[in-house]
């Protein structure tokens, strides 16, 4: 189980984190922790999510890639989850 | 012009000249609109009708499909066919109305969250929530269906944004041209080949949505390369290459099975290592390095990883892979092992045992028929033998549902079909399970006297999961038994559908010539008998050289 924390860039259109967590859960990613703020001059909403799972992040990767209103993913480090997380 | 009348003008201005749907109270505005526009709208009986004929449409033209529901119910009816769009990447628009601004969200009659309900099964969904929004929306609306690698985008309209005042501005949309493959990628995939002895081909239905079959059969031409194909690439490869091994996975010929477990190199392009492709994955061509020819970065070492990746445009990467190198002995002991172990077929006028054999009548119906005609399956074990037993001469001329497997599928993609190419004959193979799941649209065949042709093959069992409780279930035959099926000739007739019943072999040439003769629409109901069972199966989770043979 590894931990990733990923910075999402996307257009603040009213589905855009309803998707992004449905594609995060359907993919089989658990979040652990989310922030989520719109930078104001560009109307962008900027996303950092902390999620954890056994599959390859590469997989969650380009599936958020793909989504319409998503325009960057950036996977910051990753970490060995704790057991108890 | 109001909300109604501008989205018929955005659709005209795609080329859109035929929809499919059905009316209800929040889509009223669009209707009015329809009721003196060019705009052609095919009334189904049903919106999950309306989405498959879309569908068929859309796959057997190239062309977009679009089709129309109303809100609530209207829209749960359509997201069956627009998952089956997305998953099998076919571009379909789907326009929806919505209860009027003021009552979203308060659980108004026939409301339901659109946009919540489809985000898992479109490529994309949006709700206009400004008039001035609504054009801008519907351009993107087609690109994105369109663009890359395609599938369906939902449009909601509010009732009142139907109806308020709109105009038409110009709209400046970012299309989105498919990428071009690296140079270096490309290359990488030309030295693996170099060294490759046993290369096969593994064609999936990315080469007709990439436009890329003259470049692919080019390609194998120039090369020899021994070949296999999905579900879902049928008609991509030339049928009369003898290198061609046929269908691989679960009900794959053996010959494309061996051929791949033992090939050193395996060339996917546009496939996507389905499961009912790769039997056991880890034992999926356990000798083969792979170079895998996408247009969806997702796709890539996704199940299987890629020694190799081309991403972009197939039409511009294929002809840059090149070789060489002679593969002709490789070739030669692929062919042989074809023609050994090859489906052999026992023609029905010589056939003693009394049953009509469905895969002798299938191969029949392939050689009867034009070269330019349409088939639509619908899911089970008709469809497979369909898979097995036809030959198709371009990818457009077989519609099926792959990747979602959708019963009730094949009839109202027939219908589709027929709209798009009314010159060819367009035939439904179905069985008497998947027939019934959408039968309500014999009446969109009898109200536009549609020559539609349906071979309706009736073992009065959801054959397939029967076949797999035979086999793997002990026997039990848990709520498979349809024997209590309607008399399909009273059926047809009841919608003005000439028909005729057959269950002899010495039967079938005949009733098939009639068939493919007739001008209207035709049902052939066919009774076979109820252990006829589709060959080669690999089980679930087994290495696809350990497949049951009958």
């Amino acid at each position: 189980m590894k931990q990733h924390l990923l910075k999402i860039k996307a257009n603040n259109e009213p589905a855009t984190m309803e998707q992004l967590l449905r594609v995060v859960r359907f993919r089989g990613f658990k979040v652990d922790k989310i922030s989520m703020n719109i930078l104001p001059q560009e109307q962008v909403m900027d996303i950092q999510v902390s999620v954890k799972s056994k599959r390859p992040i590469h997989l969650l990767e380009n599936q958020l890639k793909k989504l319409v209103d998503v325009n960057q993913v950036f996977i910051e480090h990753a970490t060995v989850a704790q057991a108890h997380m | 012009m109001n909300g109604a009348n501008l989205t018929l003008e955005v659709l005209k201005r795609y080329g859109v000249d035929t929809v499919f749907g059905y009316p209800g109270g929040a889509i009223m505005p669009l209707y009015d609109a329809l009721y003196d526009s060019e705009v052609k709208h095919y009334l189904c009986r049903h919106e999950q009708g309306a989405a498959f004929s879309a569908l068929g449409y859309a796959k057997a033209s190239g062309k977009v499909g679009v089709c129309f529901a109303t809100s609530g119910p209207g829209v749960t009816n359509l997201i069956t066919g627009l998952a089956d769009a997305t998953a099998d990447s076919v571009p379909v628009v789907a326009i929806t109305g919505q209860v009027a601004s003021p009552l979203m969200g308060t659980d108004a009659f026939q409301e339901i969250d659109v946009v919540g309900l489809s985000l898992a099964v479109t490529k994309h969904s949006f709700q206009v929530t400004e008039i001035e929004e609504l054009e801008s929306t519907l351009h993107k609306a087609f690109e994105i269906a369109t663009s890359g690698r395609p599938g369906a985008v939902i449009v909601d309209i509010p009732k009142d944004l139907q109806l308020a005042e709109a105009s038409s501005k110009p709209v400046l949309v970012e299309t989105q041209e498919l990428p071009v493959a690296q140079t270096d990628s490309i290359e990488k995939a030309n030295q693996l080949l170099r060294h490759a002895s046993k290369p096969v081909l593994y064609v999936g239905g990315g080469v007709s949505l990439g436009n890329a079959v003259e470049e692919l059969r080019f390609f194998v031409q120039s090369t020899g390369l021994p070949s296999v194909s999905t579900l879902k690439g049928l008609g991509a490869l030339d049928p009369q290459d003898h290198g061609y091994l046929g269908m691989i996975g679960m009900h794959g010929t053996k010959a494309s099975n061996l051929a791949v477990q033992e090939c050193d190199l395996l060339i996917a392009v546009g496939a996507r290592f389905d499961d009912r492709v790769t039997g056991k994955l880890d034992e999926f061509a356990p000798r083969a390095k792979v170079i895998h020819f996408d247009v969806d970065p997702a796709e890539v070492s996704k199940l299987r990883p890629a020694d190799v990746t081309v991403l972009g445009d197939f039409k511009k990467s294929l002809p840059k892979l090149t070789t060489e190198v002679d593969f002709s002995v490789w070739r030669k002991k692929c062919i042989e092992l074809s023609e050994e172990t090859g489906f052999k077929y026992l023609a029905n006028a010589n056939n003693p045992t009394g049953n009509i054999d469905p895969t002798s009548m299938l191969n029949e119906l392939s050689q009867l028929m034009e070269q330019t005609s349409v088939i639509t399956t619908d899911v089970g074990q008709h469809q497979m033998w369909v898979a097995q037993h036809m030959k198709f001469a371009e990818p457009r001329n077989l519609l099926t549902s792959g990747a979602l497997g959708t019963m009730g599928f094949g009839l109202p993609a027939a219908i589709g079909a027929q709209m798009s190419r009314p010159d060819d004959c367009v035939i439904a193979v179905s069985g008497d399970g998947s027939f019934m799941m959408n039968v309500q649209e014999l009446g969109t065949i009898k109200r536009f006297n549609l020559p539609v042709k349906i071979l309706l093959i009736d073992n009065t069992k959801l054959g397939m999961v029967r076949q797999w409780q035979r086999l793997f279930f002990d026997k039990r035959f848990s709520e498979t038994d349809l024997s209590d099926n309607p008399d399909f000739l009273q059926l047809a007739q009841a919608f003005d559908i000439q028909a005729e019943t057959i269950s002899q072999p010495g039967e079938v040439t005949g009733a098939l010539q009639r068939m493919v003769k007739s001008e209207n629409a035709y049902l052939l109901h066919v009774r076979i008998n109820e252990d006829q069972n589709v060959w080669p199966l690999v089980p679930p989770n087994t290495a696809n050289q350990a497949m049951l043979e009958g």
